[in-house]
């Protein structure tokens, strides 16, 4: 049996989340009904031209620096020609000659350990629009609202050899890009595409074979069973003798198999030429380094830090570093609180549980870092029990209340009185002889009880061990 | 109000100063319009009611003082690639014969600020492509001068119309010399600006790179006067030039903007010290000696007023239309896939699927001069060929821009003829495309490079055909070419007209 | 070379009559064999920088309020999206 090895590459679309499209002023917002955010530009009117989005390029020139990239000192567009009814024009303006970013590289961890993945190149271009197949009509219904969305293209050099490789990049992707706040990444939702180029060949063999192009996977999970399938079916074919067909594939995640996407009409020639309604872009010295330098620190070298810096689990700095959100919160409470594993375990636990309960994501916490600090700040002081804290803490994640307002204003400081806490130990007594009784007989557990009716009477707003010493002096005394 | 039509500016200082309505005017306009036509055929869309409506509000606008611009009041004729919002626009082409833009060109909103009342939309040979508007959906046009001939083209409607004396002033568009051409053909004034002068926004395009909105009036004032209102820089056309910065040479120039208006340049009529070229290579012996001679003639004229003027050198002539033809097709190709019957226009009446839907209403659409550059278009661009053909032509586009630039150091402005002939006559061109492209010879290399080029009447033919003196200018040098071409009108006294008024027309 | 435009036509999505295309052919010949002159000139790129670069627009949004219209041009259309014949190679 051969033994083969797979090289794979990687075409990534990311949908950048600027307000306004590429070339016009149409909003990029999504959920619009139909036709509604397009102009003669995005809609392909006659006389109709082009302006572009400077926050496209400075996005896109924040990804390219963030993966090493060389900035090309003249960029340009180009037309890219083909019929179809979601492209307006009938051409695509992309970039193919003089593409913006070049010759970069991103590292990636692996099983094996890092690894270096070579970015050939990163480019911008618009969107299509959508087409709906209508079954019933027999008709395909065209939606101009995404046309013109702007996109940046991340072309990765061959340098994958299996899927665990290319999933741990799409990731690292993803997290950069939402560091970055340029887009929110989601596969699912289609404002990250990956298209995966993947050919195999004996080990050892230095030409590449064939390889084709597989579309359609619409996850990670996706991505990693397509790569599989893919690499298996061609060793499946060279091991027969037979030869694999250069071709476009799409994948069915339904039924784990990809198929030959049937050629509408042939090959394509795309007849690439330099866009003429689009002067080129010329990137200084001085808007590269004011790019470079309000670059984030990415999750790598947070990760790094936080384990010199903070004495917290490695686990919990994985979830932190996940989302820059999250990341923040964390520092700046950490910052103002001085309890890093306090503000961790806050995060990690009921901030995490919150999320999920309600389907969102880290990036979309809405409240402040002081907030939390202050929240930890009053539970140290001993001025608030455990229970109140957490509905307190409810109530900063849904609405962001100043905890040390909200306790001063409802009086749910923890009761130090002692005439008060005496009043309620008299009256949980005496509400509760039988418990009373078995304590005295010998079931020292009983207090446990009466301590919970204590706080629950108290609606958790005093110390348990206070509450339990003060019962136990009664119970005592009532033995003598 | 005849002699008012010979003078935009004069006519609009009788409607300023009351002592004729912007309605009277309109009406005298549609009745010309109406006289003329059957014979000529230079408007494809004539807007009666918008006209007089619009005419009813600036009337409102001028008599209180509101609307006080040099060219308000003043009816004129767009040519039918431009976008009119509400106002059907063609391209002369069945593709667009029924479509209404839903915005107007910049250009024309322009002139709706400046006062000037849209009267209609003139033919044009379909999508701009042709020198003698014969390939107009619409139907052939006529040259006033002679029914039996050509307008010249693509703007063909605009001049005629000019000519005629249907209306006073026109908007045309030249790519590679489709306002100049036809001006000399018919005895008029063509302007085409430095490439980004005036926006391209709701121009329908034809080859992005080299279109341009220009203007065309019985004089050079009037021409110069009209670029003023349609000039600027505009938000929505990335190639509109930035008129504010140095030109390459160095030289200190116009900035509309900046209270120097083109219209000024015409008052100055004195060429002392203004050194004019003429490039031999456009007096070679394909020209008409007739043309030759006038041409020559307006050389030794334009010394009268002081100027010293030489033949000289001026290389890269011969791969002009070539590289031309490379460009603008391929950029054509790709500007007309637009049209594919899915969001506007044609669409054919039968068809079993999505690409036949679009086949077919792109070839039922499109003539056959269209399909033939759209095919030559898509050629040059394939895999394989580009190289050969399409970075080719890119490269002797430099070479010609390189070429005037050089020239333009020793010489102010640079004359030639405008055509190497007069009008032909109808349906001579059509039979040998090739040749018809040629004649293109004097005029597409001012396009490639994006100078401003103005066509000046300046003789008639033994056969009492026009002839046009070509004056052309470095970039954003409109001020040179306005101040000679001026400086010769002044010399040459009054160009006839085809007939003073439209009852003389020959029908 | 007749091979060569119809896969031209093709790709322009235009149909030709065998008349046509034998017009065609002898023009297009023509044509080329003008602009060949073309291939005298060495080759290479331009070393020249552009003059007139970097025109952008802020991301902002504007709203012109001709999508109504717009859709309205439409040849065909329905529930407010632009109707198409099926491609026969549905994507």
């Amino acid at each position: 049996m051969k033994i083969y090895e797979t090289v794979i590459g990687l075409e990534v679309h990311v949908e950048l989340a600027t307000k306004s499209k590429i070339f016009c002023r149409c909003s990029t917002a999504f959920g619009a009904k139909p036709n509604t955010q397009i102009c003669p530009v995005c809609a392909g009117l006659p006389g109709a031209l082009p302006v572009l989005n400077r926050q496209v390029v400075e996005d896109a020139l924040a990804v390219g620096l963030a993966m090493h990239c060389e900035i090309s000192e003249v960029s340009r567009f180009d037309r890219k020609n083909y019929f179809y009814p979601d492209n307006p024009q009938n051409y695509q303006i992309s970039q193919l000659y003089a593409p913006l970013c070049r010759n970069g590289f991103v590292e990636i961890e692996t099983t094996a350990g890092r690894k270096r993945i070579g970015i050939h190149e990163i480019h911008m271009e618009d969107d299509a629009g959508k087409h709906l197949h209508d079954p019933a009509s027999g008709l395909t219904l065209v939606d101009y609202n995404r046309s013109g969305v702007p996109l940046i293209e991340i072309v990765t050099e061959p340098d994958f050899a299996n899927a665990d490789e290319v999933v741990a990049f799409l990731e690292q992707l993803r997290l950069m890009v939402r560091y970055l706040g340029v887009s929110d990444g989601k596969m699912q939702e289609g404002s990250m595409r990956a298209d995966v180029n993947l050919s195999v060949r004996e080990a050892g063999c230095e030409v590449l074979g064939t390889r084709t192009e597989m579309k359609n996977m619409n996850s990670f999970a996706a991505i990693r069973r397509a790569v599989t399938a893919e690499a298996a079916r061609q060793i499946a074919i060279l091991e027969q003798g037979d030869v694999v067909v250069q071709e476009s594939r799409r994948w069915d995640e339904d039924t784990g198999t990809s198929y030959s996407m049937r050629s509408k009409e042939d090959a394509q020639d795309y007849r690439y030429f330099p866009e003429p309604d689009l002067p080129p872009i010329v990137v200084s010295e001085e808007w590269k380094a004011r790019v470079r330098a309000a670059l984030p620190e990415f999750r790598e070298e947070k990760r790094a830090r936080y384990l010199k810096e903070y004495e917290i689990p490695a686990y919990d700095i994985e979830i932190l570093t996940g989302s820059k959100k999250l990341a923040d919160l964390f520092e700046e409470a950490s910052a103002l609180c001085g309890q890093p594993k306090k503000v961790s375990n806050w995060l990690m636990g009921e901030t995490m549980h919150l999320l999920s309960e309600r389907g969102l994501d880290a990036d979309d916490l809405t409240f402040s870092a002081n907030h939390l600090a202050d929240l930890i700040g009053l539970i140290d002081r001993g001025e608030i029990g455990q229970t109140v804290a957490k509905q307190i803490f409810l109530r900063i994640f849904k609405e962001d209340v100043d905890p040390v307002a909200v306790v001063r204003a409802e009086g749910l400081a923890t009761v130090r009185d002692a005439d008060k806490l005496n009043e309620v130990v008299e009256t949980i007594l005496h509400s509760n002889p039988k418990s009373v009784q078995d304590y005295l007989k010998g079931k020292t557990k009983a207090i446990g009880y009466l301590v919970g009716q204590a706080m629950r009477e108290m609606k958790g707003q005093a110390d348990p061990n206070v509450i339990r010493e003060m019962l136990k002096e009664r119970l005592e005394e009532e033995r003598e | 109000m005849e002699k008012l039509f010979q003078d935009a500016l004069a006519l609009s200082a009788a409607v300023r100063g009351g002592e004729v309505s912007v309605t009277e005017v309109v009406e005298a306009c549609l009745s010309r319009i109406e006289k003329s036509e059957p014979a000529l055929h230079g408007f494809i869309t004539v807007d009666a009611e918008g006209a007089l409506s619009q005419a009813k509000e600036m009337q409102k606008k001028i008599s209180s003082g509101e609307m006080r611009g040099p060219l308000a009041g003043v009816p004129i004729a767009v040519k039918d690639n431009i976008s009119t919002w509400g106002l059907r626009t063609t391209c002369a082409s069945r593709m667009l014969a029924d479509y209404v833009p839903v915005y107007d060109a910049t250009a024309v909103a322009k002139l709706r600020d400046a006062g000037m009342i849209v009267i209609g939309k003139t033919n044009l040979d379909e999508f701009a492509m042709g020198s003698t508007t014969e390939t107009s959906f619409f139907g052939v046009m006529k040259n006033p001068w002679d029914l039996s001939r050509v307008p010249g083209g693509s703007s063909g409607g605009s001049c005629a119309s000019v000519a005629a004396g249907e209306v006073p002033l026109a908007l045309g568009t030249d790519t590679g010399g489709s306002i100049r051409q036809p001006s000399a053909f018919c005895g008029v004034v063509g302007l085409k600006p430095t490439y980004g002068t005036v926006s391209r926004s709701g121009l329908i395009a034809y080859a992005s790179s080299m279109d341009h909105i220009g203007t065309i009036a019985g004089s050079v004032r009037e021409c110069a006067a009209l670029l003023d209102v349609i000039a600027g820089k505009d938000e929505k056309d990335s190639t509109a030039a930035e008129r504010c910065k140095q030109s390459k040479q160095g030289n200190a120039y116009t900035d509309h903007t900046d209270n120097t208006t083109f219209l000024s340049s015409t008052s100055q009529t004195d060429l002392q010290g203004m050194k004019i070229g003429v490039p031999q290579q456009y007096l070679s012996t394909d020209v008409n000696p007739q043309v030759k001679d006038a041409v020559l003639a307006a050389a030794g004229a334009l010394t009268y007023a002081g100027a010293e003027v030489e033949m000289f050198d001026l290389p890269m002539t011969d791969e002009a239309i070539a590289a031309y033809y490379v460009i603008a097709c391929a950029e054509a190709s790709a500007n007309l896939a637009r049209f594919d019957g899915v969001k506007y226009g044609h669409r054919a009446a039968s068809y079993q699927d999505l690409h036949e839907m679009v086949r077919r209403s792109r070839s039922e659409g499109f003539g056959a001069e269209v399909k033939q550059r759209i095919l030559l278009g898509t050629y040059v661009l394939r895999a394989g060929f580009y190289e050969d053909y399409y970075l080719k032509a890119q490269l002797a586009k430099e070479q010609i821009a390189k070429a005037f630039a050089e020239a333009f150091e020793r010489y102010d402005v640079i004359l030639t003829p405008t055509a190497p002939t007069t009008a032909p006559k109808l349906g001579e061109s059509l039979a040998d495309p090739l040749a018809m492209y040629l004649g293109d010879v004097d005029t597409v290399a001012v396009n490639l490079a994006g100078l401003p080029a103005i066509s000046v009447p300046c003789g008639l033919d033994s056969q009492g055909l026009p002839i046009g003196l070509q004056i052309i200018g470095n970039h954003f040098r409109e001020d040179q070419i306005l101040r000679v071409a001026s400086a010769y009108e002044a010399i040459r006294g009054e160009f006839m007209s085809p007939c003073d008024t439209a009852e003389e027309r020959p029908s | 070379m007749r091979e060569e435009i119809i896969e031209t036509a093709r790709l322009a999505q235009l149909d030709f009559t065998e008349d046509e295309l034998t017009q065609a052919e002898v023009q297009l010949g023509r044509m080329l064999a003008y602009v060949n002159r073309l291939s005298k000139l060495p080759a290479g790129e331009s070393e020249d920088a552009p003059a007139h670069v970097n025109v952008f627009r802020e991301d902002v949004v504007r709203d012109e309020g001709l999508a109504t219209e717009i859709i309205a041009g439409a040849p065909e259309a329905r529930e407010n999206q632009f109707v198409v014949p099926k491609t026969f190679a549905n994507e």
